[in-house]
């Protein structure tokens, strides 16, 4: 019997997987985040191995048996020192699992597209858009990082969604639902202490920034018509990305498959209407994610390391 | 003879003037006072001792010192340390009578030297105060940095910075922008900017700010994207006027004035920000005096002989 294990990693879950030379999926479990940005290379690199180990063990799979590992990790691609560090220490903990590790945009691709030509988007904590076209031509698009950058993820939505917050609460702008969710939901005595309730318990972590954007949500689906633009908004900076990689680099069919996978989706329509309405201007197609993101690892896994071995 | 001491404090300056009855002007300017970057007692030591020293420079006695008005950041944002703050200083400073408001106040009184009207400061925070004729203030805007702050240099900055990322990965026509940013930081690779950006400028709220520098030297360079930041921070700035001039039901036509780093940019950020006043109704006015003397202006108010 011979193996294959996938990892999906992010910056808030990481999910791996192992599975059968078949395809068939044995066991997946997911984890905290594994971005190195956010816990240090160091305790990424032991995180990794050590869940990866932990699942062997549990399915009683020899090593030895294991043809490949996958490993899609966020910011990888961005540091070459680093990359170089990630993947020589990720080959020692491992051995003598041989691995592959690539940005985690590219398993979302691989996940949704059945690594066929085509954009896949990533809109999570943070946010990045790989195209895949003719040959071996590859462009990435968006990221960066949250400060500046990651324009319509969960983390630039909830930025956004506290801006609307306080514009709601002084005036700017006409009191909606969001207003009463968030008084609500942070339990505020007073608008003012909206400052001191973020910078305490929301601010200093991304992740927590990311899921204000759930009050923004709740907002829309309570009729909030500030806050819906803001996710129209949201798949305009997207749908930047897709047109940029549509031009970078050239593809097969003159009607480009786009995907997606990452938190911002779990919204459904209110993101993926406008985004459809705007990639279709751009000669893409929106199409349903095949696979997730941890079967587009294992997807690579076979694909590295199955026929040569 | 009687003194009043009228306090500018700032989050890098602060700027002490005594004034005295027969017209006397004595300044004195120390370091930044925000309790944020300095701590409460910080705040405290700084404020009394520039008082003390401005007395002692004139020779004048606590008791001839009539009263004082300090504009301070963040003040009414945090009850807490506001209490903490006016404890202090009560401490410190003994008989001599003082005020304290936020820093936006005396802004405006000194801008538009107490009349009926907005003021708007843009500088590493935004943020708008207001006077109706009835005499009741307001304020909009400030909130935080983060998520606020919004027309601010910093939040400018901020932009610039997402703006240098879109004409790095093709989002965006590369423009003066990109250039200058890779000229002046001095890196090779775009992605380098990433850990440029992590270790030397977000963690400083004053780099970030200073930021904006680059996106105005690419507006003026011709960079029409860089330009737009400074449109959207005029509409924003606008948005925090038009909802005072609502709330403290200013008429139509009222006057606006502008204090901050953001305004060292001239017809760049005034040509936008008046048309988008216009809109709202609102004119904009060239201020009149400095955030210190308002201060001052408002310590006679409160504690000189018209006083009520």
């Amino acid at each position: 019997m011979s193996y294959y294990i996938g990892v999906d990693g992010g910056s808030t879950k990481t999910v791996f997987a192992v599975a059968e030379a078949s395809g068939k999926i044995l066991k997946t479990v997911t984890r905290s985040g594994c971005s190195y940005q956010s816990i240090g290379i160091d305790a990424s690199v032991r995180m990794l191995s050590r869940e990866i180990q932990e699942i062997l063990l549990a399915e009683k799979i020899d090593a030895e048996d294991c043809r490949g590992c996958c490993i899609g990790m966020p910011c990888y691609g961005e540091n070459l020192e680093i990359d170089a560090v990630l993947l020589a220490t990720m080959g020692n903990l491992l051995t003598p699992i041989p691995v592959q590790m690539v940005n985690d945009v590219e398993v979302g691709w691989a996940g949704s597209l059945k690594c066929r030509e085509g954009i896949h988007i990533a809109a999570g904590t943070g946010s990045l858009v790989f195209g895949k076209g003719v040959g071996e031509q590859r462009a990435r698009c968006g990221g960066w990082n949250e400060f500046y950058g990651d324009e319509g993820s969960c983390y630039w939505i909830g930025r956004k969604a506290m801006e609307l917050f306080s514009k709601e609460a002084d005036g700017r702008i006409p009191k909606g639902a969001l207003y009463e969710i968030v008084r609500r939901e942070l339990g505020l005595i007073n608008d003012f202490s909206f400052t001191d309730v973020l910078l305490e318990s929301w601010i200093p972590y991304r992740w927590k920034v990311a899921a204000f954007q759930m009050y923004a949500f709740e907002a829309v689906k309570e009729g909030d018509e500030a806050v819906k633009i803001l996710y129209s908004e949201a798949a305009e900076e997207l749908a930047l990305m897709v047109k940029t990689i549509r031009k970078r680099i050239s593809f097969t069919n003159e009607l480009v498959e786009v995907s997606y996978s990452g938190g911002v989706f779990h919204v459904g329509e209110l993101i993926l209407t406008p985004l459809r309405e705007k990639i279709e201007k751009l000669g893409c197609i929106l199409q349903e994610p095949a696979r997730t993101a941890t079967e587009g690892a294992l997807l690579l896994a076979k694909k590295y390391f199955g026929e040569e071995r | 003879m009687k003194y009043y001491i009228g306090v500018d404090g700032g989050g890098t300056k602060t700027a002490f003037l005594l004034g005295s009855e027969e017209g006397q002007r004595k300044e004195l300017l120390t370091k930044g006072c925000s309790y944020q970057m300095i701590g409460v007692e910080g705040t405290v030591r700084l404020l009394a001792d520039g008082i003390r020293k401005l007395l002692n420079v004139v020779g004048a006695e606590n008791s001839q010192c009539g009263g004082c008005c300090m504009g301070v950041p963040c003040y009414g944002e945090n009850r807490e340390k506001d209490a903490l703050i006016v404890d202090g200083l009560r401490q410190e400073l003994g008989e001599i009578p003082f005020h304290l408001v936020n820093d936006v106040e005396i802004a405006w009184a000194g801008a538009l030297n107490g009349r009926p009207g907005i003021h708007l400061v843009a500088g590493t925070g935004a943020i708008a105060f207001g006077v109706g004729e009835d005499g009741h203030s307001a304020r909009c805007g400030g909130w935080n940095e983060f998520f606020g702050d919004e027309g601010s240099c910093y939040w400018v900055g901020r932009e610039a910075m997402s703006l240098f990322t879109k004409e790095a990965d093709g989002r965006e026509e590369k423009g003066e922008l990109y250039e200058l940013v890779r000229r002046k930081e001095g890196f090779l690779e775009d992605v380098e900017f990433i850990d440029l950006a992590i270790r030397e400028l977000i963690p400083y709220r004053d780099r970030v700010a200073a930021f904006q520098i680059y996106a105005s030297q690419a507006s003026l360079a011709g960079d029409m994207a860089a330009v737009r930041i400074y449109e959207r921070a005029a509409g924003e700035l606008a948005l925090l006027a038009g909802a005072l001039k609502k709330r403290l039901l200013l008429p139509a036509g009222a006057p606006v004035t502008c204090s901050g780093g953001l305004f060292q940019n001239g017809e760049l950020i005034f040509g936008a920000l008046r048309r988008e006043l216009e809109r709202q109704d609102l004119r904009l006015e060239r201020a009149e005096r400095s955030a210190a003397e308002g201060a001052l202006l408002l310590a006679e108010k409160q504690f000189g002989r018209d006083s009520s």
